[in-house]
């Protein structure tokens, strides 16, 4: 996976591409990291270039809003594809997060 | 570097010494072939300077024993000889030699060939070390993960798996697998199955998934309901794992007694209830966040309940089944599944089967956890745990007791009968009393079947005739739910005693609730047919205990245990 990050005053986002699994830990951290550790005030995950996410993928979103929780930036998932609406649904992480 | 000097000319080695000391190395010496394989064993030289033409062993002999003698480590040999003939250039390297000297002997080439070794013989002390420290550490996860194992299978007892009403397969991706699936009865015979998915797969995962199967366990034995278990998981995995760790996990219970089935779901995929024919009767999807996500107090615990449907079998699975991936980037998905239950008695082989035709060469990547429950259409298990119990005469009156050795008294209100999984915990409560436990099956249906009733007939004013007709159960469930809530006044009052009458000790229960009761009569004069209106229950309280009287205007009720006899069930 690999992930493109563009910010404006408002919010940043991030893009993501491809493949959302376990492999991914690395990046995904280090970039959501980044953009907390540069105050972003809220955080866009796009999701429409991710073609299979599975629950380790779950587990990188909680404790990504756990840090953002801490520091009070909002994260919302958008364009997220039926694949991903799918997986987002049966572990009902709607109630966790803003899903578009 | 500490060097070994062979040379049989004392004078050549005196002056060997004084160069090579004077480079700064410590140095031993040896004056043949024998000697030098006795030092080299002694002393242990990082490197060794060899002349060839020696009487007795020569050098090329030497170096060879030397190698054979440290194998499988490498001793760096240089020879040096006064012949610079290209036979012997190549002999000393076949004897395992690292270089060639020849005399005289010059310092600074001297040097500059130990000064090559000794990079040579530094990069092998690294790669030995290493190599050791690997090694080292690859026994040390072998055992590791040998111990692991041990206890995941220990710990995962799989023996209420083998439950006549469960066929079941778990298939780890990996060594350890991060799907959990146990099964196991209730005091009063209710049969629970859990099936959970850690995130993730392998070792990391399998840790996830270790509080869950004891806690199941234990709660399943000791009697509590379904949603007081699963609350109870969701605490403790999101006590112990960290954020990101959590676990799908899904609850069966099949009460062919009570004649229901409860069904629980949380971030599994979607359950499915089956008639013979593989028509899908009811869905249970999702409806919760996986246990350790949320804290205790923001977990509520939905379930669904349907009514027993005979014949039909519940079908629960983790996602690695409906997604694992073939090489066509294809899933085995859910359609595929749904298509391989037209014959009932084979489905989980029907399952496996498909499944490999469908993966073909590729495994899947996650673990593949599926099982199948069975409401079987004759009630066979229901109630035969007691098929060996002696049918005595049954007591009304109660009598006198020479001693009593203890007695407890509970007052529960309002709130506590709200919140409280009241049968459970005054059984583990009076479990504590030395003799008790080993009756706890028997005594665990007794307060059961009263509780109940003090508190569905007595607080609630449940009537029994809602039981019956069609679908009776869920509506008297949620009309149960729905009284509970609004409840407003009450008690209900437990006392249990142990006595002793004559050599005989017995336990002595009173439940006294604040309902209105009912006509107790015809029951107290053993009228069977009294027996439709008050159900299995009390007919079971009366086949279990050797007297039960009712009192008052029906709210006060007190049976007398035997504790004398031993558990047979």
């Amino acid at each position: 996976m690999n992930i493109q990050t563009s910010s404006t005053d408002a919010q940043s986002t991030m893009r993501l591409n491809g493949r959302f699994d376990f492999n991914a830990h690395k990046v995904f951290r280090e970039t959501y990291q980044q953009l907390l550790d540069d105050k972003a005030k809220a955080i866009v995950l796009d999701l429409s270039q991710v073609d299979y996410l599975d629950s380790s993928a779950l587990g990188m979103l909680l404790q990504f809003k756990e840090k953002a929780d801490m520091q009070g930036t909002k994260i919302s998932l958008h364009n997220c594809s039926q694949l991903a609406k799918d997986v987002l649904a049966i572990a009902n992480f709607d109630k966790l997060f803003e899903i578009s | 570097m500490r060097i070994l000097a062979v040379d049989d000319t004392r004078a050549n080695l005196v002056l060997l010494q004084a160069m090579l000391k004077r480079s700064g190395h410590e140095v031993v010496t040896a004056e043949n072939g024998e000697d030098a394989l006795q030092v080299f064993e002694e002393q242990q030289p990082d490197l060794v300077l060899m002349d060839v033409m020696m009487p007795g062993m020569d050098g090329f002999e030497a170096a060879q024993k030397l190698q054979e003698m440290s194998a499988p480590r490498w001793v760096p040999i240089i020879f040096i000889s006064a012949a610079a003939t290209e036979e012997y250039y190549i002999k000393g390297h076949q004897s395992g030699g690292a270089d060639y000297l020849f005399k005289p002997i010059n310092q600074v080439i001297l040097n500059t060939k130990i000064e090559s070794i000794k990079r040579i013989v530094d990069m092998q002390n690294t790669l030995h070390s290493q190599n050791t420290a690997l090694q080292e550490y690859v026994e040390k996860d072998e055992a590791e993960r040998r111990i692991s194992r041990h206890i995941m299978e220990h710990m995962a007892e799989s023996k209420g798996l083998e439950d006549p009403l469960i066929s079941s397969m778990i298939t780890p991706a990996e060594q350890f697998s991060g799907d959990v699936l146990c099964a196991a009865r209730s005091p009063s015979n209710r049969l629970y199955l859990l099936i959970g998915d850690a995130v993730g797969h392998g070792l990391a995962a399998a840790i996830n998934t270790l509080p869950i199967s004891g806690t199941f366990y234990s709660m399943v034995y000791k009697g509590f309901e379904l949603q007081t278990i699963a609350k109870e998981l969701n605490r403790r995995i999101k006590e112990a794992m960290p954020t990101g760790c959590f676990v799908a996990c899904g609850i069966v219970m099949i009460d062919p007694g009570e004649s229901y089935a409860e069904v629980w779901n949380a971030g599994l995929p979607t359950f499915y209830c089956v008639d013979s024919h593989g028509h899908v009767s009811d869905t249970f999807e999702s409806t919760q966040l996986p246990l350790g996500v949320l804290t205790a107090d923001q977990y509520e615990v939905k379930s669904e309940i349907i009514p027993y449907r005979p014949g039909h079998q519940i079908i629960l699975f983790s996602d690695g089944l409906i997604e694992a991936e073939n090489s066509d980037g294809e899933f085995f998905g859910i359609e595929r599944l749904l298509g391989c239950l037209h014959n009932p008695e084979n489905r989980l082989d029907d399952i496996r089967f498909a499944l490999e035709e469908f993966m073909g060469e590729e495994n899947p990547h996650d673990d593949v956890t599926l099982a199948l429950v069975d409401m079987p259409a004759q009630d066979s298990s229901g109630m035969e745990i007691f098929s060996d119990h002696q049918q005595t005469e049954i007591l009304t009156s109660v009598a006198e007791a020479d001693g009593l050795d203890w007695r407890v008294n509970f007052h529960l209100g309002v709130s506590e009968v709200k919140a409280l999984d009241l049968t459970p915990m005054i059984l583990g409560a009076l479990g504590q009393f030395k003799g008790v436990e080993q009756h706890n099956q028997k005594l665990f249906l007794i307060m059961a079947e009263l509780l109940n009733n003090a508190l569905d007939h007595g607080l609630l004013k449940l009537d029994s005739s809602l039981k019956s007709g069609p679908d009776a159960f869920e509506k008297y469930l949620s009309e149960r739910q729905d009284r509970l809530e609004t409840l407003e006044s009450g008690f209900i009052e437990i006392t249990a005693s142990k006595l002793r009458l004559h050599d005989e000790s017995f336990l002595r229960i009173t439940i006294e609730d604040t309902g209105e009761g009912f006509n107790y009569e015809t029951i107290n004069q053993g009228d069977a047919g009294q027996s439709a209106m008050h159900g299995r229950g009390i007919k079971l309280v009366k086949q279990l205990c050797r007297a039960v009287v009712y009192e008052n205007r029906g709210n006060k009720v007190t049976v007398d245990y035997d504790l004398n006899t031993v558990n047979k069930s």
